[in-house]
């Protein structure tokens, strides 16, 4: 029997779930001999007529990561749908929209700007930008055009399974295939991680106080959290109340609070108010007054509750710039 | 009377013991109001989770108004500060979203206030009407697609 | 209810209705009456109640047996809340003859400022209160209870106790010091020697060195409670600095010896010509003649210099050596110009002797103004009556002499005062160049003293402080010697006599706990703490008449002379001055009760009592407040004595009320005409908007009142006759027909400005007749508004307390006004009566049976229904992060540690719903109010 064809593809990311592949370590040979990878474009050369030439469905399953925001990784992924038996979106970028996802806070015109205009280190008095079809050498090229609203996978294909984190982490990311190839699959759309939130593993819980009481937030861009005290009761907004655990804890273990990356557990429909709700109630102010300076001590609230997921908010991007 | 105004649409949460008593006491007085508002009622302010008030954006509202027991009433002690410390965070994260701080509206509201809740109304009304529609749904869609503009190099 | 003459429409006695229910009630076995108390917290739920009550301290024990013999003797009155203020009552009072349970009680207010700024807390209201009552002799017995010295301190006393008067915010403050004086001198007039206190003694001897007022104190203090003392004085006459240092003129020597002598009464033994160190007595002498502990009080002796140039020239003498001279040796060596450098008590003395040995003129040298001396003020009027000058803000810098080596100048700097410094005082501060010379030849210095410590320094277990005084702990006393405490002015520095008593006091209280248990810290914990009752601080009396002090007589016959200058109050001034005296405490605390009570149920130190009861229902049923008339002013209540509120009459038509039932005027004559104003405050935008529904029927039970006792002819102005009640139009037919004149139309005003000749000496009531379209101006002599009915003042604290609503300003709200209008929002809670809205005593008492009823489902039910709104926390989600915790004020959320996972407690869950819009992980969920649900709901609502 021929074994099973694997797809891996990548879009909107920054190649740390490519990394992840190669994280496998030795348990990589065994994924190799028991697949047939046709696609990995960060190893391999497969071309797009390649995969073109499949028949649908021939690929037994093709792992994407990274969010879609331009107009080729759409054809792409849109192909892949088509020529695979399952689908399943790779890594927090695809979940959930990931750090790319960001530039949903603001707009595709901003960050040009930004990109091409205005960063210090810029020197562009012509105000030169890419252009969708630039000629060089006389030969008319056609690339790609950014989107203004970027995307998670499931929002431009149909998705069969999640595998969560920024990156997934290698014990998951076996679990996953060696469930693939047993054919012991989960429900459809399920995200391969546990349902509870990462204070269940979090060793600093038992630290937490029962009344806990924030009076004032801090940073860690500007101060250093104790490593053996829960973060939230240290003042750090820390997103692990609000994010499914099976990480490994790999944040906290490096002194940082958790930031969210594998997204909400299944009860809450959004992750930053969830979050958001759950810290502001445990404030200690008295009044309005208070209640405005404590909310103010919380900078950049959408960035640090939706880190990794403005594209799978309720509001999804900004109306900002209309 | 002008026919073509603007009509915003408010969705209003308000707790049992006081706001929608208070509500309930301004239809039983018959104070009139504008109609924009439709309520839900919740058993206290601190059961408005800030998730309804995006789900509301979400869905269409032009402004969402939490309505409880004035500080120190609540019928559960302190459900209303919580509310109270929600808000302004809540309102915060709405601007980074695009959405003025001034379409949520958190008021205290006593059994004993229906002219108080009928005059809330009218203001935020007034205020939603000045701010004109949201559509929040409609315009990110509009948006979504946008793509960066062919623009010729300046050559 | 109690407060009415009769019900209406029938016409009952009030009392005769109510009393027999109040009695029942007072004597039911299950009953358990809480007077004075109030509710301060409520928690639990329906059924499992938990209240908080204070019972408020009556002061007076439950063995009491209403003789009222304390009310005999009680000097303090306050207007009687229950006659309206139309009577006084004392301030140990019961509330109304027929009060259930028929006890007394005593209304203490707080601590009034007079006795807490006294630095040895003297009871003044006390005794300015018995001298009101003409009761001189325990006047005297209540100061004596803390200061042997009432003739003395009622002479030189600095009183403080007068700046913090609350009289003097009014008018002028009572004259405290005076007052005080005038008993210790009726008792010398009246040729009585007061009996000392009777004491056992313990066998135990403490020496006291120094007789001055701090070592005079301590010694009357520790022989009161039994200790052998015996007090070593270094000069040949007692009293230190009261001797040495105030001169006859303003402390004549017999009272001073009078005093000290009755101190000595008291079993204390004194040394003379004993001084402390090794020319007299030392330490180790007092020890090893058995003195079990030593007070050092030895006050200041030594004169502080300026330290300028000159200031060893003859001529230039401390004031202490000065005025010891006059005082003791009546000789002192006094020049022709004298001038005096200093502000203080000190300065003026020697000042104004200086003018009774010789001087011709005397110049006071003070570097601040007037406004910044800290001498008595009215010892500087007197100096200055005397004809001593004054020149300020100049501050000596060289004495200067002339040819024979004698003073002849002091050369002064001239000063402008600048900021504040820590006494609170503007600091002088030199002006450069400029200076003035005052010709002088004998130059006495009186700006500050210190004690003579040089020899006890010798001993290594004295030390001294930075100010060059004695170092002694401020608590306990103690210096580093065991068993030698110290105390008066050696350690605290210069100061008054009554302040020296003060720490002669603590000193002697140190001691005797030093000798009897040794818990020196109960000298930290407790001595200066202050007690639990507020201070009568900011008290004002709105109306209060203005009443002159009454002025201190001066002898006539003094002159300048050692004849005392001030006179003591005649026996008139004294009372009347004494009467002035705002009793702000409301019982003066002066405790001539406690003698006068057989049974010895007083107890003035009695505290409030705070116990927490379980309840499984609650009945609110605190009625109303009347409607203040004063708000309206154009009806003249409050400003014309006629005007009366309906409550008010209701006390006057009662027998047993301030007028025993008779209808009179203020000046005691039958009305010939009276006006009876409907609706005063009521259905009125401004004031309150209700209906209150009882006013016109009681207005007509008035009006009926009135003809029936006086025949007068009676006007009723009112905008609508509302008689909706059982028998109540009947009862208005009848008054139609009884000749009452019904003008409809609410009354504009209440005037006293007579327009005709039949208006002259009447009060005019103006209104608009709306059924002849005319206005009308109606003489008459009394005018009786008919207030609404109000809620509470203090309802929507109680609302608070008891988590209930109110509506209609504080009426309570009940939880449906037709289906359930005695229940409250609050499961368990009813309503009864008036504090739900204005009503009748039919729909009351329908109400309180009604409530009472509904508490009796609940007991005879025996459990209770929640509604189905409880939230729950779903185990498989929960992932323990413990947030919700203190989202719950009902403690309803446990943290499970062995799963580590939070579960709500069903019972204890109230369903408000925060603890799940603050779970951040979707784990908790409220039935009826689910996330899904309310979604559905948003959607609904928007599509």
């Amino acid at each position: 029997m021929a074994k099973p064809k694997v797809a891996f593809y990548w879009c909107a990311s920054c190649g740390g779930c490519e990394e992840a592949v190669v994280d496998l370590a030795e348990d990589i040979l065994k994924v190799v001999e028991a697949v047939d990878i046709v696609l990995w474009p960060v190893a391999l050369d497969f071309k797009l007529k390649d995969v073109e030439a499949m028949a649908d469905g021939e690929i037994a399953v093709s792992f994407i990561n990274g969010a879609v925001r331009l107009s080729e990784q759409e054809e792409w992924v849109q192909l892949l749908r088509r020529k695979s038996g399952l689908v399943v979106a790779f890594g927090s970028c695809s979940h959930l929209g990931g750090i790319p996802g960001l530039a949903n806070l603001t707009t595709i015109e901003e960050i040009m700007a930004n990109k091409y205009d205005r960063a210090p280190t810029i020197d562009n008095p012509d105000g030169t930008r890419p252009l969708p079809r630039p000629v060089v050498d006389g030969y008319e090229l056609e690339l790609p055009t950014p989107w203004n609203t970027v995307k998670r996978l499931d929002e431009v294909i149909e998705v069969d399974y999640y595998l969560p984190g920024c990156a997934p982490p290698p014990e998951l990311i076996m679990t996953a295939v060696q469930a693939i190839l047993a054919g012991e699959l989960p429900p459809k759309g399920s995200v391969i991680s546990p349902e509870k939130t990462l204070c269940e593993s979090c060793p600093l819980n038992e630290s937490k106080p029962d009344e806990l009481v924030i009076t004032e937030f801090k940073r860690v861009a500007t101060s250093q959290p104790k490593p053996d005290e829960c973060y939230l009761a240290q003042g750090f907004v820390c997103m692990g109340p609000a994010t499914r655990s099976g990480c490994g804890e790999r944040c906290i273990h490096g002194n940082m609070p958790c930031r969210g990356c594998f997204g909400p557990p299944p009860g809450a429909r959004d992750q930053g108010t969830k979050l958001l709700s759950a810290i502001a109630s445990a404030g200690a102010a008295e009044n309005k007054d208070e209640a405005d300076l404590f909310a103010k001590g919380f900078v950049d609230p959408a960035g640090t509750l939706y880190r990794f997921s403005v594209p799978s908010s309720i509001l999804k991007r900004t109306l900002k710039g209309k | 009377m002008a026919t073509d105004q603007f009509e915003p649409r408010i969705v209003g949460f308000l707790c049992r013991w006081c706001s929608y008593t208070g509500a309930d006491l301004a239809g039983t007085s018959r104070i009139q109001y504008p109609p924009n508002m439709t309520p839900i009622r919740v058993m206290c302010s601190g059961r408005v989770d800030p998730t309804f008030v995006v789900q509301a954006f979400a869905e269409g509202a032009d402004g969402v108004m939490i309505a409880g027991c004035h500080p120190g009433d609540c019928h559960y002690d302190v459900g209303n500060y919580r509310a109270m410390r929600r808000v302004p965070m809540l309102k915060n994260l709405l601007e980074q979203f695009g959405i003025s701080p001034e379409r949520l509206m958190l008021t205290w509201v006593s059994a004993s206030e229906g002219r108080k809740f009928a005059a809330d109304v009218v203001t935020f009304t007034e205020t939603l009407r000045r701010l004109g529609p949201l559509n929040f749904a409609g315009e990110t869609k509009a948006t979504d697609e946008l793509n960066l503009k062919e623009t010729a190099p300046a050559v | 209810m109690a407060m009415f003459d009769k019900t209406f429409p029938t016409l009952d006695c009030a009392a005769c209705i109510l009393t027999p229910k109040m009695v029942q009630v007072g004597q039911h076995p299950n009953i358990k009456l809480m007077t004075l108390s109030e509710v301060e917290a409520l928690s639990g739920y329906v059924g499992n109640f938990k209240v908080q009550v204070r019972q408020h301290a009556r002061y007076i024990t439950a063995d009491c047996t209403g003789c009222g013999e304390c009310v005999e003797v009680c000097p303090c009155e306050h207007p009687s809340e229950f006659e309206q203020g139309m009577n006084q009552r004392r301030a140990v009072y019961r509330a109304f003859p027929q009060a259930v349970p028929n006890w007394y009680s005593i209304e203490k207010r707080g601590v009034p400022m007079c006795e807490d700024t006294c630095p040895i807390h003297t009871r003044t209201q006390g005794y300015v209160n018995l001298i009101a009552h003409g009761d001189y002799a325990n006047a005297l017995k209540v100061i004596r209870d803390v200061n042997p010295f009432p003739a003395t301190l009622g002479r030189v006393c600095h009183h403080p106790c007068e700046s913090e008067c609350q009289r003097g915010f009014h008018d002028e403050p009572v004259a405290i010091c005076a007052l005080k004086r005038f008993v210790a001198d009726w008792e010398d007039e009246q040729g009585l020697a007061p009996e000392p206190f009777k004491t056992k003694p313990n066998g135990k001897k403490v020496a006291v060195i120094g007789s001055g007022p701090a070592g005079l104190t301590a010694a009357y203090d520790l022989a009161r409670k039994g200790y052998g003392v015996t007090i070593f004085e270094k000069y040949d006459k007692p009293g230190g600095l009261m001797r040495t240092g105030i001169p006859a003129f303003r402390l004549p020597r017999d009272v001073l010896d009078r005093e000290i002598n009755w101190i000595l009464d008291h079993g204390v033994e004194l040394k003379l010509n004993s001084p402390l160190g090794d020319v007299g007595v030392t330490l180790d002498d007092l020890e090893s003649k058995g003195y079990d502990a030593t007070i050092l009080a030895l006050g200041t002796t030594k004169g502080k210099a300026l330290g300028i140039e000159g200031e060893e020239l003859p001529g230039v003498v401390n004031c202490l050596e000065y005025l010891r001279n006059a005082n003791l040796r009546d000789e002192v060596e006094t020049g022709k110009r004298v001038s005096v450098v200093g502000g203080g008590n000190a300065a003026i003395d020697s000042a104004r002797t200086a003018l009774r040995y010789g001087a011709e003129e005397v110049t006071i040298i003070y570097r601040r103004t007037r406004d910044e001396m800290p001498a008595i003020g009215a010892e500087i009027i007197a100096a200055e009556h005397e004809g001593v000058k004054m020149h300020f803000l100049v501050n000596p810098v060289e004495m200067m002499d002339g040819v024979d080596g004698q003073l002849t100048k002091v050369r002064c700097q001239k000063m402008r005062l600048g900021e504040p410094d820590e006494s609170g005082r503007r600091r002088p501060v030199p002006i450069e160049g400029e200076f003035i010379e005052v010709e002088t030849d004998q130059c006495i210095l009186a700006i500050s003293q210190l004690p003579d410590l040089d020899f006890l320094v010798k001993d290594e277990d004295f030390d001294l402080t930075k100010w060059a005084t004695l170092k002694a702990d401020p608590h306990t006393c103690e210096t580093g010697h065991a068993g030698v405490f110290a105390c008066g002015d050696a350690v605290t520095g210069p100061s008054t006599v009554v302040e020296a008593m003060a720490s002669g006091r603590q000193a002697a209280t140190a001691v005797d706990i030093f000798l009897t248990d040794g818990d020196m810290d109960y000298m930290r914990r407790e001595y200066h703490r202050p007690t639990d009752l507020p201070k009568m601080d900011n008290v004002r009396q709105p109306g209060l008449p203005t009443v002159k002090r009454e002025e201190i007589p001066l002898n006539p016959d003094a002159g300048i002379t050692l004849k005392e200058v001030e006179l003591a109050f005649t026996e008139e001034q004294a009372v009347a001055e004494a009467k002035r005296c705002l009793v702000c405490a409301g019982c003066s605390d002066c405790r001539v009760c406690v003698d006068a009570c057989d049974k010895g149920a007083i107890d003035h130190l009695m505290q409030d009592e705070v116990s927490e009861i379980d309840v499984g229902a609650i009945i609110v049923a605190t009625g109303f407040e009347l409607f203040d008339s004063r708000e309206m002013p154009r009806y003249g209540y409050g400003r014309y004595d006629n005007v009366l509120s309906s409550l008010e009459f209701e006390r006057m038509c009662h027998a047993s009320g301030p007028t025993e039932g008779k209808i009179i005027t203020k000046d005691g004559r039958a009305p010939e005409a009276v006006a009876i104003l409907h609706c005063v405050g009521s259905r009125d935008e401004n004031h309150l908007e209700h209906c209150s529904r009882v006013c016109c029927m009681y207005s007509l039970k008035f009006a009926h009142l009135v003809l029936d006792h006086t025949g007068a002819e009676v006007y009723n102005f009112y905008i609508d006759m509302r008689a909706f009640g059982k028998g109540y139009e009947e009862f208005y037919k009848r008054l139609l027909n009884e000749g009452v004149h019904f003008i409809r139309g609410k009354a504009a005003e209440v005037t006293n400005v007579a327009e005709l000749p039949e208006e002259e000496g009447k009060l005019i009531v103006i209104g608009e007749d709306t059924l002849l379209g005319m206005n009308r101006r109606v003489p008459v002599d009394m005018v009786i508004l008919s207030g609404g009915l109000k809620p509470r003042a203090d309802a929507d604290e109680l609302a608070r307390r008891l988590h209930l609503s109110c509506m209609q300003g504080d009426f309570f709200l009940e939880k449906h006004p037709k289906l359930a209008p005695v229940d409250t929002a609050t499961d368990g809670i009813f309503l009864a009566g008036a504090c739900q809205g204005a009503k009748d005593i039919p729909d009351s008492v329908a109400q309180g049976a009604a409530a009472a009823a509904g508490a009796l489902v609940l007991v005879d039910r025996g459990k209770v229904v929640l509604e189905p709104i409880t939230s729950s926390i779903d185990d498989e989600v929960c992932s323990g992060c413990k947030l919700c915790l203190q989202n719950c004020p009902y403690d309803a959320i446990e943290f499970d540690t062995e799963k580590k996972i939070s579960k709500i407690v069903e019972e204890l869950c109230k369903g408000c719903g925060t603890c799940v819009a603050g779970c951040p992980s979707g784990a908790a969920t409220q039935q009826g109010f689910e996330d899904d649900q309310i979604f559905a709901e948003i959607t609904g609502n928007l599509s």
